[in-house]
Formats: structure tokens, sequence, C-alpha cells
């Protein structure tokens, strides 16, 4: 016998699945768009280029070595050649800022800071480690940090401890930008993607995304929604409802939240909703009855 | 010839400016993302675009813009009335945009904003609210 109900959880499990999914997608877009303090010289806002030359005694067996001496390192302006051996230029993106941790080829040991006084940091290490023709390798970068950053540090400020244990200068608000849920209440499922970065009682995920009278805004959680929505077709759209709203201070104060109500009646019958499953739900109840 | 999302910003500020009582109030002027620190005349206004992914079809490309326009001022009271000028100015309003078709431009949500306060404690309001615009123009 045909088992109605089964159906219906498996449809309901599945579509929860499938909003949790979204909701990680857009998280993980807009981790990928949120603002990162600004760690190196010159350079766009968002990521700089370290124009990598791979010294010919790297094929001798010494280390690769990245800095203006060796064959050239520019961070965001044109690069600067050295005047070394014939080498083999490699580009490497240095992620500064942005979504993967300082992706590309180096791990992110050029943010990580230690604590040298009560609210003074310093960084960690003078050295990133890179990933260069397969190998890793330990490369000076410290010289290119940029003079506000080092302030920063050596104040206490920007200093994000929650960073998988390791505590970092930066990154504070795209850490901050978790999944909520999603929860299931009958036949309704409400997740939300929130970025709560407080400083001072003061959420500057705010200030990021809205933009103040003198400071620019940085929008990194409505893209990342719109885009999902963008990539979405056209019928998916209509059954997932969205909006931004903005939580009571200083808990959740943003967030954007994504519904999908399967039938707001709680059964399968034509609710009007526009609900791609509420429409399989009406098929469905036509094929069986 | 395509336009991209540069030309609904360039109608909207258009529209807005075109509002002779809208264009008096703002004392502090209009500007892009942000003003600059030399002004401190409010209220003003900063607009900022957020997204404006493409759906391209056969022949055709269809934006959907999403900017948020912000209302600064000293006083809630002044900002809020201010905003409403914005509103009336925007919503359902038919913009000119050069190269594209506008179907639509209105409100989606009201961003009320926070209060900043700067060092010499001067308290600032934030108003405004995200309107969309969408697009078509062929290919």
């Amino acid at each position: 016998m045909f088992d109605y109900q089964r159906l219906v959880d498996s449809i309901t499990e599945a579509a929860e699945q499938g909003v949790k999914a979204s909701l990680e997608d857009i998280r993980n877009d807009a981790r990928r768009r949120a603002p990162v303090r600004k760690l190196f010289k010159g350079g766009g806002r968002r990521s700089v280029t370290a124009h990598i030359g791979v010294h010919n005694h790297a094929v001798t067996g010494k280390p690769y070595q990245l800095a203006r001496r060796v064959a050239g390192l520019t961070l965001g302006g044109s690069p600067l050649r050295g005047s070394q051996n014939t080498s083999v230029p490699t580009t490497r993106r240095l992620r500064a800022f942005g979504g993967q941790r300082l992706a590309g080829s180096a791990d992110h040991t050029f943010r990580e800071v230690k604590r040298v006084g009560n609210d003074s940091f310093t960084f960690a290490s003078t050295k990133a480690r890179f990933k260069i023709g397969g190998k890793s390798r330990l490369i000076d970068v410290h010289s290119e940090i940029n003079r506000r950053a080092r302030y920063d540090v050596s104040r206490g400020r920007g200093i994000n401890a929650s960073a998988g244990g390791v505590t970092e200068f930066g990154g504070t608000l795209r850490d901050s930008i978790q999944v909520e849920g999603p929860t299931r209440s009958g036949y309704r499922i409400v997740g939300y993607v929130v970025a709560s970065a407080i400083e001072h009682g003061f959420n500057y995920a705010y200030a990021q995304e809205f933009g103040t009278a003198h400071n620019a805004p940085q929008p990194f959680l409505r893209p990342a929604l719109r885009n999902f929505f963008a990539r979405l077709g056209a019928v998916q759209q209509t059954s997932i409802k969205t909006h931004l709203e903005r939580r009571p201070h200083p808990v959740r104060l943003i967030a954007s939240e994504i519904e999908l109500v399967l039938s707001p009646t709680g059964s399968f019958g034509a609710t009007g909703s526009g609900s791609a499953l509420v429409k399989l739900g009406n098929k469905l109840d036509r094929a069986f009855g | 010839m395509a336009t991209t999302s540069a030309a609904i910003k360039q109608s909207l500020v258009a529209a807005l400016r075109a509002n002779a009582t809208l264009k008096a109030a703002l004392t502090g002027g209009i500007h892009e993302g942000f003003a600059p620190a030399r002004v401190q005349t409010y209220p003003l206004l900063t607009y900022n675009l957020v997204a404006a992914p493409y759906a391209d079809d056969w022949g055709s490309r269809m934006i959907v813009a999403l900017l948020d326009v912000f209302i600064h001022a000293e006083n809630p009271v002044v900002a809020n009335n201010v905003d409403q000028l914005v509103l009336a100015t925007l919503d359902g309003a038919s913009l000119s945009v050069t190269g594209q078709t506008n179907l639509i431009c209105y409100r989606t949500a009201d961003q009320p904003g926070g209060i900043s306060e700067s060092a010499e404690g001067r308290k600032f309001y934030q108003v405004g609210g995200s309107y969309e615009v969408w697009t078509d123009q062929s290919l």
C-alpha cells in the first residue's frame, strides 16, 4: 500500500537538506566576499598579487625565494623586476582578503600573531609558508606588511582569537559568518546566514554591509544571497522566500534568511504559494488520490 | 550597445537630482558609497550598488540591480523626512537608463540604520532603504 505520509516526510527531508546546502553555499560566498583587514602595502582592496620569481638556484635544490632582491615582488603595483639569473616567473595570488584564507599557495602563517603584553601583539613569524612546485617553502613577506596593520597588532586591534585555535590578525567578520538552522516546523523550513562581529559593543557587520556617512559599504551578505538566487532557475526562485533583516543589537544584527515553505496549510492542497514542491505535491495528490 | 549597471546608477541619481525639493533638502549632497571627510554638512545622501546579477536570455539581458539609498542626518526626524522624499521619487519611478529599458523601480525594504557618534560626540542618524531596479536590454 502506498504510504503517503512517508512520501511527504521524505520530500520534506530532502527539502531540508536542500535548504541546508543552499545556506552553506551562501555562507561560503559571503565569507569569500567579506572584507578582511588589509595586511600588505599597496594592492587592491580584496587581494594582492605577488609575482614570485623562481630562482635558478631552485633547480639546484636551494630554496625558492620571494623578495625584491631575487626576482621581484609586488603587491598591487607593477612587478619590480630584479636583475638575477634568468628565472621562470611564476605568479601566485595571495588571497589576503576574502574567502579562502590566504589561499592559493600560501598558508595563513603570516596572519598569525602572538601576545607580547596585556593588549599588545606581534606577528608570530616573519615568514609565510608557500607551496611552490609542490614543495613547501618559507618565504619572508614581513617587509610587505603595512604600517597600519603593524600599529593595529601592536595595540591589540583586529585580533581574531577564534580562528580554529590560532590567533590571527583580521578575519573576525569573515569567521563570524555562520549558518543557523535550518529548522523545520511542520512544512516550514527556515534557516539563516548570520554575521555578527562585535567590537566595543558595536557590530561592524552593519557598517560593512551598509556603510556609514564617511565609510564606504562593502556588502558581502546580500550579494551572496542575490548571486545564489541568480544561479537558481525561475521555478526555484518562486519557491523560496528571502529577505534581509536586522535583529536587535547585539545578539544577531544582520542576517540573510532563506525560507522554504512547502505548504502553508500543512497539506498538499492548492495553496497558490507557487512552490515547486507544492506543485509536486499537487501532482502526487492527483496521482494517488 | 550593451550597457552595465553603471547606467542604472546614473539614472537613479538623475531621478534624485530631478526632484528639486529633495535636492534642496540634501544640503550635504549626493555621494556614491560614502561622503568625503571634508563634507560635514547634513543631511546628505549616499547610495551604493549592492548586487546586479545578469539574467541572459536569447538575445536579451535583464539586470536586477539592488541599490541602497541612505540619508545621513543629525536629526532622526529630518532623516526620515528626507527618506520619505526619496521614496516618493524612486518608488514606482520610470528611470531613463541609457541603453536599457527600465521595467520597474521599487523599494524592497527599509534599512533602519544605526546611530553613529563622532569623536566630538555628534550623533548621526542613518535612515534609508533598498531599491530594486529591473532593466532589460537587447544584446
